[in-house]
């Protein structure tokens, strides 16, 4: 909404010896969003609260400064409209969602057809253009004071006007509209004999326009009920300054003061004279509520004592009666806000508005001890933590993407993540699925920076998939999930080294991430994942955390890299359940180092060939090693020349030294013993120690 | 040629050679070959036992003098060829000082993140601690239970996502403060909730259907707006630096009443007027008001003897002022240049 100063003070005397007008509104909660002059006028942009119907007209405005500064409020002159006989249409309200109608018929005064510089200045001040002198002066008495104002010209209406609900299949013909629109069934509409002259409230229907021709027309004041306006205008994808105010509801009470105030301006204009007046209220609901205020209790709750007097004097301002109560107030809030105040926590806004926000003192809260973090916020933040170290970047991705997306990634109804949770509405039509993986995304900010010629990132995220409901009537699934996805080369400067990362980095990286929050990661084979057929058939692992399966991690298989158009990328992934993880047992920290003795450290090479995997050999000396074998691990490896895939592994054993019961010879024997038995089990499949 | 004339020969010929040393192999070459086990000058001391005793004296003076000699300079040219030797091995490993450094470098937080850290740690010491929700909420607690029934207009302002099955995808982080009211706890309760929230909208350079807020709500026997002002100029502080100018203003929010908005005066600018605050000088920087009586009403509560007060930003926004980002889409957009940027700076 726009206002011109000069306008605004017709209605309130205007002092800014304290603050100026834009700070003024600010402070008041009518946001001033921009102020330009133009000539010797001053003009606001106003964002209005959403709830304050009553502030979008100059009334409304000049109410809130009037209640803030004291200064006058000069209601603007009205022509009485007392005396005049009904409307010779019949005039009937058949549904409840209208709670006052009323009609007056206005004759034109022949001579003019361009409308006046002053109706044209309230009109341009507050953006609107010209359309006709009837139309102009309708919207210029809305600006005015909130009413808004419908005008048909009286010699289109045949027989009765009837305020109804709309029949199924009923149509129309709304202005500006060039094909007629079916309205939704129970839709209000004020209608004759020959079917809808107005969709109520919101907009005119072509059949009964005011034009420069119209000689007679009627002008219509009412108030439907706001959730009414609101569907309508949803279904028809209107929103005018009518709907906008009705939706927020209009002021019951004020239909005469508005026809008789639109009857001023066709005098002042010579416009046109009314000849007719009707009006309707269905049942004797009052829209004037009664509230009664304890001044202690309003003490209280704003945490500031202002004296009696203040606050009798703005609430009278804002149009409140007031009553001196036993132990506080007695109000009856003004018809104008009957939709938005409603019980004492209203007023209390309305005094605390009207004194100022700003002028309420600031007060520091007892209990404002501090708290501490939980472990798992603690352990989350140390796993954020530990990827920037490893150089990750923390991205956000949707939490939802396309049917194509989908369809990218999984192929066919068979496949386990072809189950989605399903968007009923989205606008973008990017936005039709729930995530139930991470891949899609990972994929989709791959292709993207290499598209810009972009071949090294890291890039993680924490988020939730989503995954249908099991059983009816319990919501979707979420899981907390960590994801990462790399590329590119093993160093920030590829200028020293050429190596990419590989599998082997994300499994470095997922062991590091376990220590860093005292849990063990481990891998094993990947069997019913439903990302398995995603990843390299030959480097792909599933992440498990004690028992549990809590994820995958792997090289993106080649085939589904060409899906998403990055035919020649390597790309490292892995993605678990983050709370799986952190419910998996601690692995306490222990040092070796804390004993009287360091353990005694002895090393053995097998060579292994192809498709054997160097774990077979731990679990083999697992098995059958003393208790005082504390670790064994990898230290070093090699292909060797023939055949192809052999290599030679050299495996690290710690026993435990603690006691120092144990002899070199001890050691030695039982790596003998240890030596042997893998020899001796994995023969068979060509394993044998290394001279 | 006596034993003398010998000596003096062999002398003659070390200092020659010596002379002519260039490096350490061929001083080797010379210490073992004046110096070492079939050296001449080994070979005339070890014959000394040979000799009368009038020879023996001279002669075995003038070899230990000339072996002396052969030590001496040995060592010194030893010290002059390490040292060239060692300028010529650091000269060879010259390198480019300009070339970029290769230490692993850390990568970032989201600047979302990294502000919402920022407010949780100034939270977390007035006592507020962090309370999750779904993402995928029931229409009750993201609005019906918050004072927003079908219909209202503030259902408008929060365009919202449905998803099958009678849900929504949560509009704001207000449904967390439903659910924990919904429990029923005993007031004093101090609560934080961050994460996603979703719009159904198109996206531009100024709206996402996906962006994160964080609110914080606080209940007890006789919360005033009076401490809610304190709690959020201390908020402000924290965030902005002590002696940061606020204001406050009138808003409209269906779950708090009062409800207020808290501007913060344009640090880019100092109130001047610029792009990032639309000309105002003022950005406004966190929504708040006192907790709905119907709203408390709804759970329980008696707004008579208990009430409260909720106060919530968009740290997408937020993170956008802090750190100078004209477009918040490059939050959400996986693009290593733009993370790379922010490590820049």
């Amino acid at each position: 909404m726009r206002i011109a100063r000069g306008i605004l003070e017709r209605f309130v005397s205007l002092d800014e010896t304290q603050l100026t007008l834009s700070r003024l509104l600010d402070d008041l909660g009518i946001e001033v969003k921009r102020v330009h002059r133009e000539g010797d006028e001053t003009y606001c942009d106003l964002e209005l609260l959403a709830n304050r119907g009553d502030h979008r007209c100059y009334e409304g405005i000049a109410r809130e400064v009037h209640a803030r500064t004291g200064s006058p409020f000069h209601h603007m002159e009205t022509k009485s409209l007392a005396g005049l006989p009904s409307v010779e249409n019949n005039i009937y309200v058949e549904t409840k969602r209208c709670y006052r109608y009323a009609l007056a018929k206005f004759e034109v005064i022949k001579g003019q057809s361009q409308p006046s510089g002053g109706l044209l200045k309230v009109l341009n001040a507050a953006g609107e253009g010209s359309v006709n002198r009837i139309v102009d002066m309708a919207n210029v008495a809305q600006i005015e004071n909130g009413q808004p104002l419908h005008a048909y010209d009286a010699e289109k209406i045949c027989g009765p006007v009837t305020v109804r609900e709309s029949a199924r299949g009923e149509v129309c013909l709304p202005l500006f509209f060039s094909e007629p629109v079916a309205l939704p069934e129970g839709t209000v509409v004020v209608a004759d004999d020959r079917g809808v002259l107005s969709v109520a409230g919101i907009i005119g229907c072509q059949r009964a326009a005011v034009s420069i021709e119209t000689r007679h027309f009627l002008l219509e004041a009412a108030c439907f009920d706001p959730v009414a306006v609101r569907i309508a205008s949803r279904a028809l994808a209107v929103s005018t300054s009518a709907s906008q105010r009705f939706e927020r509801g209009s002021d019951p009470e004020t239909i005469l003061f508005s026809l008789e105030r639109a009857a001023k301006i066709c005098e002042e204009n010579d416009l046109a004279i009314p000849t007719a007046l009707t009006l309707l209220q269905r049942g004797s609901k009052s829209f004037k509520r009664r509230i009664s205020i304890k001044t202690e209790r309003l003490a209280e709750f704003i945490g500031w004592k202002v004296d009696d007097g203040s606050i009798r004097a703005v609430l009278s301002r804002l149009g409140y009666e007031v009553q001196q109560d036993v132990d506080g107030l007695l109000l009856v809030a003004p018809s104008w806000r009957y939709w938005d105040v409603a019980e004492p926590a209203d007023v209390y806004e309305d005094v605390l508005r009207a004194l100022s926000y700003n002028m309420c003192p600031e007060v520091p809260p007892p209990n404002t001890q501090g708290s501490l973090a939980t472990e798992t916020e603690r352990e989350k933040a140390a796993l954020r933590r530990g990827l920037v170290a490893q150089g990750f970047f923390e991205v956000f991705t949707d939490a939802f993407y396309s049917l194509a997306t989908r369809q990218n990634l999984v192929g066919s109804e068979e496949h386990p993540l072809w189950a989605h949770v399903e968007i009923e509405n989205a606008v973008d039509r990017r936005y039709s699925l729930l995530r139930n993986n991470c891949l899609a995304q990972a994929l989709e900010a791959a292709a993207h920076n290499l598209r810009f010629r972009e071949q090294r990132f890291r890039f993680f995220e924490m988020c939730r998939t989503f995954r249908p409901a099991v059983e009816a009537l319990t919501p979707p699934q979420e899981v907390e999930m960590l994801w990462g996805l790399m590329a590119g080369d093993i160093h920030d400067e590829p200028w020293r080294t050429t190596r990419d990362v590989d599998f082997w980095d994300a499994k470095g990286l997922l062991d590091v991430l376990g220590k860093t929050v005292q849990r063990k990661i481990e891998l094993a084979d990947c069997l019913d994942h439903p990302l398995t057929d995603c990843l390299h058939p030959e480097r792909r692992s599933i992440i498990r955390a004690g028992s549990t399966a809590i994820g995958i991690v792997g090289e993106i298989s080649p085939t589904v890299c060409r899906r998403f158009d990055m035919a020649k990328a390597r790309l490292v992934y892995f993605e678990f359940d983050l709370h799986a993880l952190l419910n998996a047992p601690l692995n306490p920290r222990r040092s070796r180092l804390g004993a009287a003795r360091p353990p005694s450290k002895r090393a053995i090479s097998f060579v292994l060939p192809a498709r054997v995997e160097a774990m077979e050999v731990v679990d083999v000396i697992r098995s059958v090693a003393p208790p005082w074998l504390v670790e064994v691990h990898v230290t070093d490896s090699f292909d060797l020349p023939s055949p192809p895939g052999a290599r030679s592994v050299t495996f690290e054993l710690l026993f435990d030294n603690a006691l120092s019961d144990k002899s070199a010879k001890d050691i030695n024997a039982a790596l003998e013993k240890l030596s042997g038995s893998v020899a001796s089990r994995l023969l068979p499949k060509g394993v044998h120690q290394r001279q | 040629m006596n034993e003398m004339e010998k000596l003096k020969e062999l002398l003659a010929e070390f200092e020659e050679r010596a002379a002519a040393l260039e490096t350490s192999d061929e001083l080797a070459i010379v210490e073992r070959e004046f110096l070492g086990k079939n050296s001449v000058i080994r070979h005339v001391l070890k014959s000394l036992k040979e000799l009368n005793p009038t020879e023996r004296a001279s002669i075995a003076a003038l070899a230990n003098s000339t072996r002396e000699k052969f030590e001496t300079t040995i060592r010194e040219r030893r010290a002059v060829i390490a040292d060239r030797e060692s300028q010529l091995l650091l000269t060879g490993e010259w390198i480019d000082r300009t070339m970029p450094g290769t230490w692993q470098r850390p990568g970032c937080l989201n600047p979302v993140t990294i502000v919402e850290d920022r407010c949780i740690e100034i939270l977390r010491t007035l006592g507020f601690r962090l309370e999750e929700g779904p993402e995928v909420e029931t229409e009750y607690f993201c609005f019906d239970a918050l004072n927003i029934p079908k219909h209202h207009p503030a259902r408008d302002m929060q365009d919202t996502f449905f998803v099958k099955g009678g849900y929504v995808l949560r509009t704001h982080t207000t449904s967390v403060q439903a659910r924990v009211l919904a429990t029923r706890p005993e007031p004093p309760l101090k609560i934080i909730s961050r994460g996603r929230v979703f719009r159904n909208e198109d996206v531009d350079n100024t709206h996402l259907a996906m962006f994160h807020q964080l609110e914080g709500f606080w209940l007890d026997k006789n919360a005033t707006f009076a401490q809610m002002k304190w709690v959020l100029r201390f908020m402000a502080e924290g965030l902005f630096g002590a002696g940061v100018e606020v204001r406050f203003k009138p808003k409209f929010y269906p779950y708090t009443e009062p409800s207020l908005g808290m501007d913060v005066r344009c640090t880019k600018c100092a109130g001047q007027g610029c792009e990032a605050c639309g000309k105002a000088g003022w950005l406004t920087v966190i929504g708040a008001g006192m907790i709905h009586p119907t709203v408390l009403r709804g759970f329980g509560y008696d707004p008579e003897t208990v009430s409260g007060f909720a106060f919530g930003w968009g740290t997408t926004r937020l993170a956008s002022q802090f750190f100078g980002l004209s477009e918040l889409r490059a939050m959400y957009q996986q693009d290593i240049r733009f993370f790379r940027s922010l490590m820049d700076q």
